[in-house]
């Protein structure tokens, strides 16, 4: 009952006190044991446990996750100096800003918001306790009176039948009553929505939970993308099993608007298929802890399937063949002497004089172009690249034919998301731990009303006085309500 | 003849006359008005869930999934909250006409999308889950009370004023700065909860469809800034005891972020929830 008295006429400091008496009161006992406390370490300990400093921090965070916002995160230097110029990128990369949510700044703060909530809730849980399991039946009317809210009634009576009425209303409200009969009087306690004071513990608790989940998200989790081919099984190193696509396919709308994308999964495990699944976008697939997610799906133009050729024989000018050649497989032309691979292709042909290496300029189609080895006669006789765009524009001279390079095709891969993350279990548990405490600290309100029953020369009197630790507006209508059932 | 867009175009007009028929009720103080008022909003309402409906038959699925439907569902709830108020107590039906002008903003904003954002396009894959449905619904639920706040934070900044130079004023017939107050605290207490919800279901449906539930794009974070405003005004008002201007103007601050969050974001940051 500590809490009582005159500081409770004012309603900023019932929510002041209500809510951190064990703050006030921690400091105050810390300086009375003075001695064995040194200045530093207890102005030390105050920061640390000081909301004024979590309001600090969630500023700042703010700030640095806008910044993050505004300037786009993990280019290169490059793209930076010529969007802000040399002056700015200098301070951009001194502050890390190029990678706002990893770099040490943004951890220390989130460490710091840690500790505090760490030193801030350890300290709070006793008094949150004490506010909690609270009973105290041992009061005067005049504390009563000191309440904000309170009244008196005149009530028709005696004293037991004053009582039996406050019982009859209160506990219809389903509020829970502590009763201590004295020789001269009665007093009553009656308290409902307790548990709304264990909201907030929870909700704190359970952002640590959520900060230690994330924490072990990024150090122990992985996650990686990974183009998977049909028939092509892909080895997981994490999980020690391979994982083969069976099939990919397309879902289309009426409009032929993409409608949804599957890929037919098996799992092989020490050489035997264990489990299959076809997983879509928001359907995963799950093994060994090990997830697999349809990202998305495109055309390898790295490697290609297939790759047509037309031969004309040199001298009468006629097709001799339309091969349909198997990358990078050696295939013979039938009614000839000739064997041909098709070994290496580029979209974009380019040629570095310099180190006389063949290599794409960009991903686009501008000049495709395949090499083709030619096997005539039973010998290789050249290499040469053939261009799309430009047919016959190098006859080849040892050879009997001419090869143009009629098309190509890619394979199509399902673009797999990979990833195996302990830490997310204990976020969703955070999570949920953080809704209940939410929900239960902001609809569930501690009501307590004192109530003291005395004999009047005429009739009896009923002291009633209470308070609430959230909804005062709420509170002074069932307060109100509560007066009239007399 | 019922479509969602002739809805749409009644429900406009219908909270427009509303909103201004409180306005006149403030200031002419005749009750009819008033009952005239709250009996548009009613009706705005009500053609607002019609609309709601219409829009899912036509589309066959939940009408969460582009920025003019989610404006519908945003009037629609920030009318609810008030109609919530005004039936629990009754005596406030004037903060309609703040409340009520909110909502028909909303609307208007969404009134002026181009039409390209407005039809109804086929849901892309990462959009088909239910996930996506309760994660729109409670972040919306987040944003109207965050808006009524918003709103009555307005207000009690004039109200405040009102009532330090005493003598009669517009705002005489609102009740008590202290009340605008307390209230503002109810919805943003509401708010909260709904929209750290929407942001925990959002992080799961971001699991389930990319293999992350957290990857800093731009509406995440900027959703992260708003539960940081929002999280410094309730330690400030329950620690620190902050009240009146201070909290004012952090519901004030917290609902800009928000409308940065869902239309600045959108419009002015690329990221994944460039579509909605
Ligand atoms: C991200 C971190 C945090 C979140 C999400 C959070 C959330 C909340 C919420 C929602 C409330 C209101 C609870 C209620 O109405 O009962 C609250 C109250 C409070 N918070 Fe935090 N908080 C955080 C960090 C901190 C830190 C670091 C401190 C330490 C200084 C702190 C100290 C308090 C105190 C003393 C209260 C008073 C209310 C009470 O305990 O009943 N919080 N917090």
């Amino acid at each position: 009952m500590h809490l009582c008295g005159e500081l409770l006429q004012n309603p900023a400091l019932i929510g002041f006190l209500d809510n951190i008496p064990g703050m006030v009161y921690a400091i105050k006992l810390h300086r009375k044991k003075g001695g064995k406390v040194t200045i530093s370490v207890q102005k030390i300990y105050n920061f640390l446990c000081s909301v004024k400093l979590a309001v600090t921090l969630f500023f700042l965070l703010a700030i640095g996750s806008i910044a993050g916002t505004l300037i786009e995160q993990g280019l290169p230097p490059e793209e930076y100096i010529k969007e802000y110029g040399e002056r700015w990128y200098y301070w951009i990369s001194l502050l890390r800003l190029t990678d706002v949510y990893h770099n040490w700044w943004f951890s220390l703060l989130l460490a710091l918001l840690a500790i505090n909530l760490a030193v801030c809730l350890s300290k709070r849980l006793p008094y949150i306790w004490r506010a909690y399991s609270a009973v105290d039946c041992d009061f005067t009317h005049n504390l009563v009176e000191n309440f904000k809210h309170h009244t008196v009634i005149q009530f028709q009576g005696n004293i037991e039948e004053a009582k039996r009425k406050v019982e009859d209303i209160l506990k219809g409200r389903k509020y829970k009553l502590w009763f201590e009969n004295n020789p001269q009087n009665i007093s009553i306690l009656a308290a409902k929505g307790a548990i709304g004071r264990l909201g907030s513990p929870i909700s704190h608790i359970s952002i640590f939970l959520i900060l230690i989940g994330a924490v072990l998200s990024s150090a122990v989790g992985f996650r990686s993308f990974y183009p998977f081919f049909e028939g092509e099984p892909v080895y997981i190193q994490e999980g020690n099993f391979s994982v083969v696509m069976d099939k990919f396919w397309i879902d289309y709308y009426e409009n032929g608007g993409i409608k949804d994308y599957f890929s037919n999964l098996s799992v092989i495990d020490n050489g035997k298929m264990v489990t299959t699944k076809t997983i879509q976008v928001n359907d995963p697939l799950q093994y060994k802890g090990v997830w697999f997610y349809q990202s998305s799906y495109g055309t390898a133009w790295d490697r290609l399937d297939k790759v047509y050729i037309r031969i004309t024989d040199k001298k009468s000018g006629k097709v001799v063949a339309d091969e349909t050649l198997d990358f990078r497989k050696e295939k013979g032309v039938a009614g000839t002497d000739l064997r041909l691979t098709a070994s290496n292709f580029v979209s974009h042909f380019a040629f570095d004089s310099q180190t006389k290496q063949i290599f794409a300029k960009s991903a686009e189609h501008e000049n495709p172009a395949v090499q083709l080895e030619i096997n005539e006669g039973g010998k290789l006789i050249a290499t040469p690249w053939i261009f799309y765009k430009y047919p016959n524009m190098f006859p080849i001279e040892k050879s009997k034919y001419n090869f143009v390079l009629a098309g190509y095709t890619a394979p199509q891969y399902s673009g797999l998301q990979i990833a195996k993350d302990p830490g997310v279990n204990l976020v969703w548990a955070g999570s949920i731990l953080l809704m209940v405490g939410l929900f239960v600290s902001f609809f569930i309100f501690h009501r307590r009303f004192w109530i003291k029953i005395e004999p009047s020369e005429k009739n009896t009197l009923i002291y009633i006085g209470g308070i609430t630790n959230k909804d005062h507006f709420g509170f002074e209508k069932e307060m109100d309500g509560i007066i009239k059932s007399f | 003849m019922f479509n969602s867009y002739f809805l749409f175009d009644i429900i406009f007009w219908v909270y427009l006359i509303a909103a201004c028929c409180y306005i006149f009720y403030l200031s002419i103080r005749k009750e009819i008005v008033g009952h005239l008022a709250f009996a548009l909003t009613v009706i705005g309402w009500l053609g607002n869930t019609a609309a709601l409906a219409a829009r899912t038959m036509e589309t066959g699925r939940a009408p969460y999934a582009n920025l003019y439907e989610t404006m519908i569902l945003l009037s629609w709830l920030i009318v609810m909250c008030y109609l919530v108020i005004e039936i629990k107590y009754l005596r406030l039906r004037v903060l309609g006409a703040i409340i009520v002008s909110i909502a028909f903003l909303a609307i208007g904003a969404a009134a002026m999308l181009p039409y390209r954002y407005q039809v109804a396009e086929p849901l892309i894959p990462a959009l088909q889950s239910n996930w996506l449905i309760l994660h729109v619904i409670t972040t919306f639920v987040g944003y109207a009370g965050f808006a009524v706040a918003f709103g009555l934070g307005i207000l009690y900044l004039f109200k405040e004023r009102a009532e330090r130079k005493k003598g009669f004023s517009f705002f005489d017939r609102f009740p008590s700065a202290e009340l605008l107050d307390d209230l503002g605290y109810r919805f943003i207490a509401l708010g909260f909860p709904f929209v750290t919800l929407g942001i925990i279901l959002g992080a799961i449906w971001a699991n389930y469809a990319w293999g992350g539930y957290w990857s800093w794009d731009p509406k995440e974070t900027w959703s992260l800034i708003v539960w940081f405003i929002y999280a410094g005004y309730f330690h400030g008002r329950l620690v620190r005891g902050w009240r009146g201007r201070k909290t004012a103007y952090f519901s004030i601050i917290g609902f800009l972020a928000v409308i940065f969050l869902y239309w600045g974001v959108s419009f002015v940051l690329p990221g994944l929830h460039a579509y909605a």
